[in-house]
């Protein structure tokens, strides 16, 4: 079983948009599905904005909490009850019986997600897809792969948007652990404790502990210099960009929308990634997906 | 348990305070941490304390969803996860977002300590502890109506014993079809009869199927959809009150949809109130004869039939109190008799009021009157007494004189009288200058007095505020809510409440002006909790001669010796004061 997370910047990414077109790519496997957070709401829990559906199709797995299973308008059977728990009530394995639309509500933590992936091998599946949440990625440290999705709701300003995105898949290009000899850390990784290990190789847990910091153009400096290793890693998939953005206004929020397109050359220039507009070039995705799959 | 307390926040650390406080007198191990630390600071010392619980409490704004976000992750990343409960707490958590955040629990606003202790001990809250319950209350249960001044009782005894010998031997056609009516409702077929007793537009609607104009039957795909409507619609409970048990808060209803009025009731239920009143409309009160069916009207006021009244009556929670009201009109008997029958708590009965300033017949309407106080009596149903005619301009000494007599002689008859004096800014309190310097005083003075002469229930009404409401929502909501503290700083047993667009609403009033009301009701218990609004002394002088102007008018009714012709000859207010004898029913009564 391959598993594919899709991991945001922030909230309104395009997480879901992204999923959705996972989905389609895949249709011809065996898939199972789910959530690190909350998937599938009518309406954004902050900005009341609407949000996209998860559409899921027969034979489709959905692993999501009892509350939850409930809001769905996919007919689905429950197969198994976990013993891991939400604060939507316990996590269950469904099956889809008829197409619908499904609330994703699944395992929180790296610790209950890496259960449930231990769980579903019992199940003949091709595939475990995972619908990230707000910004939150330490939980896909255990995938095989991550498709980041980011865009204009992380921030308007064009150029953070392309540091950001480039630091990040730096990270993901840190080589695996190589056999030499290097100062293992583990845990939080501050831009300060780095500069404390200047000229010396390190061994880090995930490229995902290291991109917690939160002074990116400092952490990019650092990866310049150090020698840094991981001792695991998703392969990263590919970068979707995402142009809308829930814009603050007085009565409100409401979507907008910019010209995303620098973003989308800068990264795609700068690094040898893949990176597309969520909104137009699925057919890249399905591609880059064939490949992996 | 061992806690750590984050306020993760620039400044606001008052909830992890409080929780701090809570925690440690139970015993719970605590480090409350400062606002504004580094994240990884936090980590830190998470790290080191490997507490049982992470506390984070945040108000979030837009990106406080990426900050919790960030947290979670390095509180995983720190390999944390499987060995602290992680929770987050803030005025805009909801347990979906505490889902979408990857925490294990969330507690949004309203939380109360005891949910959040009864998480961390592993304690399940009990559904009693949690869930506030209302209950339906009689609030003419500790009064003995006693009349506490002699010269009062006996005046009141005579007028009283007079419209008794009265109107015990006369009826009316509204009595009579009470009289077939509560036949027919035990199963006789009287229909015939019933209808020979109604006015044209009534026996055209039984007899040729002619829906008057404006009304229409409603149609069974529309009572489905209500009916489903209804079952989807579910609240807490709300009470309005902070620390008080009084007063209870009433909102009057009568769209002419009952479907509308369902959904106004729902909502005012939502947002509190603890009961509602139907009002029909006005051409029904001067029409010989009810309808029947479901109906809705495209104007004001809700068509009285038994159908319409148990409609809304299954819209009703079962703890809201429902009064119907009745006190005015040449139907005024039946109406009780179908409010009874469809279940409703309370009436509204007041011949004085009805016939001065509501368009009915003095004699017509005391005869009628007099039948309904003692059905109201035999149903166990109150009846309130409103005094509207205050708005006319009749002098608050006047209508109450009237207002009292009636509730004498409802206390005489087995019955159980409310009074309901006005809180309002009525134009004799204009013109005579009683409210130049504030609207407390008089008000004050009307409740003393009422309180020197009887020991009976009083729920100021309809609405409280009168012509104190302007078109602006804001100022509308807020003298609603201080007259609503002053009712309550008088310890008045009810109030009625308008929505904040009542009195400029040009067509039907709006759902949001409801909540207004009731929003910034609540907030003036809340800020006001058991003190006390203090008048001036010029409230007692007030009360000294508005009690003067009852005796005054008690007295002249009493030496009249003719109740009836009193009302016809002004002692209850003169046409000059905007008392108006009514028409409708004129020349209808009957010697038995």
């Amino acid at each position: 079983m391959l598993t594919i997370g899709i991991l945001g910047t922030a909230k309104n990414t395009g997480k879901t948009t992204a999923l959705n077109s996972v989905l389609k790519c895949l249709n011809d496997k065996k898939i199972a599905i789910t959530s690190i957070g909350f998937d599938g709401e009518d309406l954004d829990h902050v900005t009341g904005l609407p949000k996209p559906k998860v559409v899921v199709d027969e034979g489709t797995l959905v692993i999501t909490s009892e509350q939850a299973a409930r809001h769905s308008t996919a007919k689905l059977e429950l197969i198994e009850k976990l013993s891991l728990r939400t604060p939507m009530g316990r996590i269950c394995v469904y099956r889809v019986k008829e197409l619908g639309t499904a609330v994703l509500v699944g395992p929180n933590s790296s610790d209950d997600l890496f259960e449930v992936m231990k769980r579903l091998g019992s199940y003949s599946i091709d595939v475990l897809v995972i619908d990230g949440a707000i910004n939150r990625m330490v939980p896909f440290q255990y995938a095989d792969y991550v498709i980041i999705a980011t865009g204009a709701a992380r921030t308007t300003n064009l150029s953070e948007l392309i540091v950001e995105a480039r630091l990040m898949v730096k990270a993901f290009m840190l080589p695996e652990q190589d056999g030499k000899d290097r100062v293992s850390l583990s845990g939080v990784i501050s831009v300060e404790k780095l500069q404390s290990y200047l000229g010396k190789p390190l061994l880090l847990e995930s490229p995902i502990h290291l991109i917690l910091a939160d002074n990116y153009r400092k952490l990019e400096e650092q990866l310049e210099k150090l020698d840094i290793a991981v001792k695991r890693k998703p392969k990263l998939l590919c970068v979707t960009v995402n142009p809308c953005y829930p814009e603050r206004r007085v009565e409100g929020y409401q979507l907008s929308k910019i010209d995303i397109s620098e973003v989308v050359d800068a990264l795609k220039k700068e690094l040898k990634v893949t990176c597309i507009d969520v909104n137009k070039e699925e057919n890249v995705l399905c591609e880059v997906l064939q490949r992996c799959t | 348990m061992k806690i750590v307390l984050v306020p993760l926040d620039p400044v606001h650390d008052v909830a992890v305070k409080m929780l701090n406080r809570e925690f440690s007198q139970r015993g719970h191990q605590t480090i409350l941490l400062p606002p504004d630390m580094k994240m990884e600071e936090i980590i830190e010392v998470c790290q080191k304390e490997i507490p049982d619980y992470i506390m984070v409490s945040r108000t979030l704004g837009y990106n406080a969803a990426e900050l919790l976000g960030r947290f979670i992750d390095l509180v995983d990343a720190a390999g944390l996860r499987r060995k602290c409960k992680v929770v987050v707490g803030g005025k805009a958590i909801t347990k979906e977002l505490a889902a979408e955040l990857g925490y294990d629990a969330g507690f949004g606003e309203k939380t109360r300590w005891e949910e959040v202790v009864a998480y961390v001990e592993g304690k399940e809250l009990s559904e009693e502890a949690q869930r506030i319950k209302k209950s339906k209350k009689d609030i003419t249960q500790q009064y003995t109506y006693q009349i506490k001044d002699k010269e009062f009782l006996g005046l009141l005894e005579k007028i009283t014993d007079q419209i008794i010998d009265w109107a015990s031997e006369r009826t009316s056609p509204g009595v009579e079809r009470a009289k077939i009516r509560e036949k027919i409702l035990k199963g006789e077929n009287l229909w015939d009869e019933y209808i020979k007793l109604c006015d044209d537009l009534v026996k055209s609607y039984y007899r040729e199927k002619l829906v008057p104009k404006h009304v229409r039957l409603i149609t069974q795909e529309e009572i489905d959809k209500l009916n489903e409507l209804i079952n989807r619609t579910s609240f807490a409970p709300k009470v309005l009150r902070h620390t008080t048990d009084k007063p209870l808060v009433f909102v009057q209803y009568g769209t002419g949809c009952p479907f509308m009025d369902a959904m106004h009731i729902k909502i005012s239920e939502a947002w509190g109130a603890d009961g509602v009143l139907h009002f029909d409309p006005s051409w029904g009160a001067r029409c010989e004869g009810l309808l029947e069916g479901l109906l809705a009207h495209e104007e004001d006021g809700s068509i009285i039939t038994l159908e319409n009244l148990k409609l809304i009556k299954s819209a009703l929670n079962d703890a809201t109190l429902w009064c119907v009201r009745a006190h005015r009109g040449v139907n005024t008997p039946e109406t009780v008799l179908l409010a009874h029958e469809a279940g409703a708590d309370l009436t509204k009965i007041n011949m004085v009021y009805g016939s001065l300033n509501g368009g009915t017949d003095p004699e017509r309407l005391t005869v009628d009157g007099f039948y309904s106080i003692k059905l109201a009596a035999k149903y166990n149903m109150p009846f309130d007494l409103p005094t509207n005619e205050e708005l006319g301009g009749v002098p608050a000494p006047k209508a109450f004189a009237g207002m009292i007599v009636v509730a004498y002689l409802g206390v005489k008859l087995g019955a159980r009288p409310i009074l309901k004096p006005l809180f309002c800014y009525s134009p004799d309190a204009i013109i005579n200058k009683y409210m130049e310097d504030n609207y407390v005083d008089y008000n004050v003075g009307k409740i003393l007095a009422l309180r020197e002469i009887i020991d009976a229930p009083i729920w100021p009404g309809e609405p409280i505020g009168f012509m104190t409401h302007t078109e602006d929502r804001v100022q509308s909501a807020m003298t609603t809510a201080l007259h609503a503290a002053l009712g309550k700083s008088l310890e008045l047993d009810a109030i009625t409440v308008s929505s904040t667009d009542e009195a400029y609403a040009r067509g039907a009033i709006t759902t949001s002006a409801r909540i207004d009301s009731l929003r910034a009701i609540a907030d003036a218990f809340r800020f006001f909790g058991k003190t006390k609004i203090e008048p001036t002394k010029q409230a007692y002088e007030y009360a000294k001669s508005i009690k003067d102007g009852i005796y005054q008018t008690l007295k002249k009714v009493a030496d009249r010796g003719d109740f009836v012709a009193s009302l016809y000859e002004g002692l209850f207010g003169s046409k000059e004061e905007g008392a108006n004898p009514g028409r409708a029913g004129r020349g209808t009564v009957k010697k038995c």
